[in-house]
């Protein structure tokens, strides 16, 4: 092949992954497009961004969500943390211990991964509201409903068979002889887990932090279901504030606000990704997602 | 380890174990095993919610044996799912080969967060924008006008003919950034002297990507092929929010949402569960499937 | 551990109080109040709503010790019906809801709204010599209308909707051509827009198998409807429904025939609609549609009242606009038709119902008085006017001017029967779905009336074992084709 058919082949490939590229991110590039616009903006013009910038949108979307992002971040951060917990103490026991039952327990955590969500829809929602609650008198006889707990536990659950599954293979990874080094300097398991398993699991936490807030933050259907009391409620609900209803089939949107308000409430994850996307793709790597 | 010991003396040795699976297990009994049984037993039954359910026995599973509305949604989701699981494997493995072949580390680098980004955005935008290419004065139809296509034209999503199509290219061009990473991170980790001195034997462009990089980021395929399926069989949001119902007719009807209908619209919570189940049934079986091909062929290998 | 939970559950559901317990601090009585829902801006346009605020701060001054709290509405349209079982199931619904009549006929026999008949009857204390509570809803027979299947109300009718067609009256100028009169002449205007590559109307896919089809069909069956119609109802309903059909009335017409393939008027309905079809924006499930009217796209738009303040203050309306209606079918149009002038559609809009929620935590009382609060004349005004898009259902209470075409809109006769709505939810989505598949070509019309008459069997049945009828008593209407032999 000669240098300039080389050349050619070449360029024809960057574009390809130009093309490929600015496909991939043009709902992102019209979310933020559309955020700065007016209504007689967006009808007038789909898709290019047109003057003046309507900044007020997202003022309007930050008043409106505020509250409603704080309650996100607190259910989905404290179930993120919860999950990464007790998975990494699930997997430190299922990968470095022999223990009677162990493949079974193993086994039925990962099947999880397999109910459709949907079936176990309602049949969650009844275990919620019948959940003992004993530390408030307002949510008597509905159990966690109208809690936070009614998001963080199942949403953590829900992570628990994910994470279990991808950090118990990473720790299998692991080179043994690290471990028994480590015990035999007399450390606990405390110490190994917090000296040697935690620097070293950074990726893959990273890697389960991602899928799991990626789960949780844009769930819709849950919180809609669980919360009615406007003061738990999250940002995916509250978003709906800019929908109306005209009469029983019409809708009336206010684009503008509406996707300042997903613009924002998508920061925090974009934030968490340039954060994480590097020990992401080193988890991802370390033969943690082998079947 | 092999010291022969009474289970219940080394469960009481190993007690450490069980006291670190506790909160999991006690989290995934309550809030996952529950529901699931639940939903199993309750596929026994006749239950309109909130009322007394009744006993049925196979019942449901004797009627959706006979449910043509199912056979058809299993017929769409094979098409979807054949589909989707093709393109959002093969789509990711190829932006991540043209990264792969970037030389500059910062482009790549920056290629790849451009992909991963477009995952924080919620599906109502997409689903938005795909609405508008498919609707009256989006760019399909204003082309084809403009081409003096104009008679062909329709409603792409409302067609009984090219809804399916319509609900399947939603997504375009499927290179979703999970996937591309776990792929990438599968050719970044083939060992540099392994490439080199393939490439010293004169192996190139193609046949490189045939003879090295397919073969050696197998498991890496796999698990996205697993993924995708996964997801492609229990995701029906899609159909939800884009044709509403799974119409016109029955044509873009999935068994999720047919199990959804029958949950929320047709008060059978029963027969939601017994479709529930065959969806079980079906991700098992593949699953098992998956895990087997992979087993022999690295027997093979 | 799984029939412990259960237990607990079916308990809650047989509508056992759960142990009252002493409020900490104050009784929260919460609402849904939809569309008027405090904070929000309705079709964004002006400050956000207060109205309702300020009628529950007023309320609860009289009432010290509790709070008034607003749910978030579910909207989407989409996700109804989820959210409201899940809600009454889980007993954490709010106290007052809006929901739609028919939607709350469905689950009465659970016992998850409360009956407000007995106190519909009593005096509402706001209201200076009011004799019975029922008194005050403006539309008497419309609020009847809206009793439930076993004659009693659980739901009050706050305000009125109904349809128009906006029309973009500088395109009829534009291509040289004048309002329709006739249905005829409606669709041969809208055949030229077409040419002109102008949507002639957009509408939602929904209401085509709701609002187009009860239309059509009032105008098709006019000349018969005395015939077919015999079971009248009180004075008052009939004032208001001469000529509707009940549920009931509608099966026993199908055991006879009617609304089957073997009705001839019953085929002309839906060779109408295929041929209006070609009038329509192409993609059928089109979302925000009132883009296409409002950005000179279409001709015309059909919607409600509601849509009201929008086009009087959307800075994208630039153009000369009207509200008119649909034209009447003339014997040209089809061989039974007779000229009669197309019938209301709209009727009830924000209908608020108390929940089991309120009954097990024994607010059942707040939340009546509540609503009797808030349906005194002057607290209504308040809250719907300041909405502007429905027009008051409480007597004494102004309806705002910009709403006279449609209050002059609903004055005609009403439609001969809610068909969509005449059957449950699993009816309405099956029609929803084959309406659309026949009118988009899936299939043929002598097909779709197959299928159509095959699953309608299967709700009327479904409504007759559930309202305990025997349809096969014996019912003196004539069939379709023994009226044709009798005509003929």
């Amino acid at each position: 092949m000669s240098r300039e058919e080389n050349l050619i082949v070449r360029l024809f490939l960057r574009l390809l992954l130009g093309v490929l590229l600015f496909l991939t991110l043009f709902p992102f590039i019209f979310m933020v497009i559309t955020s700065l616009k007016s209504n007689p903006q967006f009808y007038r013009n789909f898709w290019l961004p047109s003057l003046p910038f309507h900044f007020s949108n997202y003022s309007e979307a930050w008043t409106i969500l505020q509250r409603y992002l704080f309650n996100s971040f607190w259910t989905s951060g404290l179930s993120l943390v919860l999950t990464l917990i007790f998975s990494v103490l699930a997997s430190y026991a299922f990968a470095r211990e022999e223990f009677p039952g162990r493949r079974i327990l193993f086994a039925s955590v990962v099947c999880l991964l397999l109910v459709p969500a949907v079936v176990t829809l309602v049949p969650t929602f009844v275990v919620v509201k019948n959940f003992p609650y004993f530390w408030t008198t307002e949510a008597e006889g509905n159990g966690l409903l109208n809690t936070y707990w009614a998001l963080i536990f199942p949403y953590t659950s829900s992570g628990l068979a994910l994470g279990i599954f991808v950090i118990t293979n990473y720790m299998r990874t692991l080179p043994g002889a690290l471990f028994e080094c480590a015990r035999l300097d007399g450390a606990g398991d405390g110490a190994v887990m917090l000296h040697i398993l935690l620097p070293l699991s950074i990726p893959i936490l990273g890697a389960v932090s991602i899928i799991h807030l990626l789960g949780t933050w844009n769930n819709f259907i849950w919180p809609l279901i669980c919360i009615t009391d406007p003061d738990h409620a999250v940002v995916t609900t509250g978003l709906l504030l800019f929908v109306s209803q005209v009469s029983a089939f019409n809708f009336n949107y206010r684009y503008g606000p509406l996707f300042a308000g997903y613009t924002v409430a998508a920061l925090p994850l974009l934030v968490l990704f340039f954060c994480c996307t590097r020990s992401f793709m080193r988890g991802m790597t370390s033969g943690a997602l082998k079947m | 380890m092999k010291r022969k010991q009474s289970i219940p003396a080394t469960i009481w040795k190993k007690r450490k174990c069980y006291v670190y699976l506790a909160p999991t297990i006690l989290l995934l009994l309550v809030f996952n095993y529950t529901p699931a049984v639940q939903a199993f037993r309750m596929s026994l039954y006749d239950w309109n919610m909130g009322l007394e359910p009744h006993f049925i026995g196979l019942g449901n599973f004797k009627e959706l044996w006979h449910d043509d509305i199912l056979w058809k949604s299993l017929h769409n989701l094979l098409r979807l799912a054949v589909f989707s699981i093709a393109v959002f494997t093969i789509m990711p493995f190829c932006a991540a080969e043209l990264i792969f072949s970037l030389r500059s580390e910062r482009a790549s680098h920056y290629c790849r967060a451009g992909f991963v980004i477009p995952m924080v955005v919620n599906a109502v935008v997409v689903w938005r924008i795909w609405r508008y290419i498919y609707g009256d004065i989006g760019p399909i139809t204003e082309l084809m006008k403009a081409w003096g296509y104009g008679h062909l034209t329709r409603g792409w999503l409302s067609d009984p003919e090219t809804a399916l199509w319509a609900v399947m290219f939603v997504g375009f061009p499927f290179v979703n950034g999970f996937f591309l990473l776990i792929l990438y991170s599968g050719l970044a980790n083939i060992s540099n002297s392994v490439l080199e001195s393939a490439r010293i034997d004169g192996a190139s462009g193609l046949r490189m990507l045939r003879t090295m990089h397919i073969p050696l980021i197998r498991p890496q395929i796999k698990v996205v092929a697993v993924l995708a399926t996964i997801a492609a069989i229990q995701g029906f949001e899609q159909v939800y929010i884009l044709t509403k119902n799974g119409g016109p007719g029955y044509e873009t009807m999935l068994p999720g949402l047919y199990m959804y209908f029958n949950a929320f619209d047709f008060n059978r919570m029963g027969y939601a569960c017994a479709i529930g189940v065959i969806l079980f049934a079906i991700l098992i079986t593949l699953t098992v499937l998956y895990t087997r091909i992979l087993r022999t062929e690295t027997a093979d290998s | 551990m799984a029939a412990f939970l259960w237990g607990g559950c079916a308990e809650q559901n047989s509508g056992t109080p759960s142990p009252q317990k002493k409020e900490s601090n104050a009784t929260v009585l919460s609402v849904m109040a939809m569309t008027y829902t405090p904070g929000t801006q309705p079709l964004g346009i002006g400050e956000p709503l207060k109205g309702m605020q300020e009628v529950a701060d007023a309320w609860e001054e009289l009432h010290p010790g509790v709070r008034v709290r607003f749910a978030l509405p579910p909207t989407m349209g989409t996700v109804d019906s989820e959210w409201i079982k899940t809600q009454l199931l889980g007993g954490i619904a709010p106290d007052i809801v809006h929901m739609n009549a028919e939607v709350v006929w469905e689950d009465i026999d659970k016992g998850w709204w409360l009956n407000l008949e007995p106190y519909l009857a009593e005096p509402n204390p706001y209201i200076p010599g009011n004799k019975q509570w029922l008194d005050i809803f403006a539309n008497q027979s419309l609020t009847m209308a809206k009793r439930a299947p076993d004659g009693n109300s659980y739901t009050i009718v706050y305000d009125m909707i109904e349809t128009g067609l906006f029309i973009n009256k500088e395109m009829l100028k534009k291509y040289n051509l004048s309002p329709p009169k006739t249905w005829g002449e409606m669709r041969t205007i809208n055949q030229h827009l077409r040419k002109a590559d102008v949507i002639p109307l957009v509408l939602a896919t929904e209401q085509v198998s709701d609002w187009a089809v009860d239309i059509i069909l009032d105008m098709v069956y006019a000349d018969i409807i005395p015939l077919i119609d015999i079971v009248k109802a009180s004075e008052e309903q009939e004032a208001y429904l001469q000529g509707y059909l009940y549920p009931e009335e509608v099966c026993r017409l199908y055991k006879k025939g009617w609304f089957t393939d073997r009705d001839p008027r019953w085929r002309e309905v839906w060779r109408i609609l295929l041929e209006w079809r070609k009038d329509w924006q192409h993609d059928y499930v089109a979302d925000d549609r009132a883009m296409y009217f409002l950005s000179k796209r279409s001709y015309s738009y059909w919607d409600s009242s509601g849509f009201l303040p929008r086009i009087l203050n959307d800075p994208l309306v630039d153009f000369d606009w009207a509200i008119t209606y649909l034209p009447p079918l003339t014997p040209e149009d089809c061989p039974y038709a007779i000229g009669a002038e197309a019938p209301v559609i709209g009727g009830a809009g924000i209908q608020f119902s108390v929940t089991s929620s309120a009954i097990q935590n024994s607010k059942e009382e707040l939340a009546i008085d509540f609503l009797r609060f808030l349906t005194t004349p002057e607290n209504a005004a308040r809250v719907i006017n300041e909405a502007g898009q429905m027009i008051p259902n409480i007597a004494g209470t102004p309806m705002q001017s910009q709403l006279q075409p449609f209050s002059d809109i609903i004055q005609r006769h009403y439609c001969l029967v809610k068909f969509l709505f005449t059957f449950d939810t699993h009816f309405q989505n099956e029609h929803r779905r084959w309406v659309h598949y026949y009118l988009e070509g899936g299939e043929s019309l002598d097909s779709f009336l197959d299928r159509l008459t095959d699953y309608l069997g299967r709700a009327v049945d479904r409504y007759a074992e559930r309202a305990g009828l025997d349809l096969s008593e014996p019912y003196n209407v004539p069939s379709p084709w023994e009226l044709e032999d009798k005509q003929t």
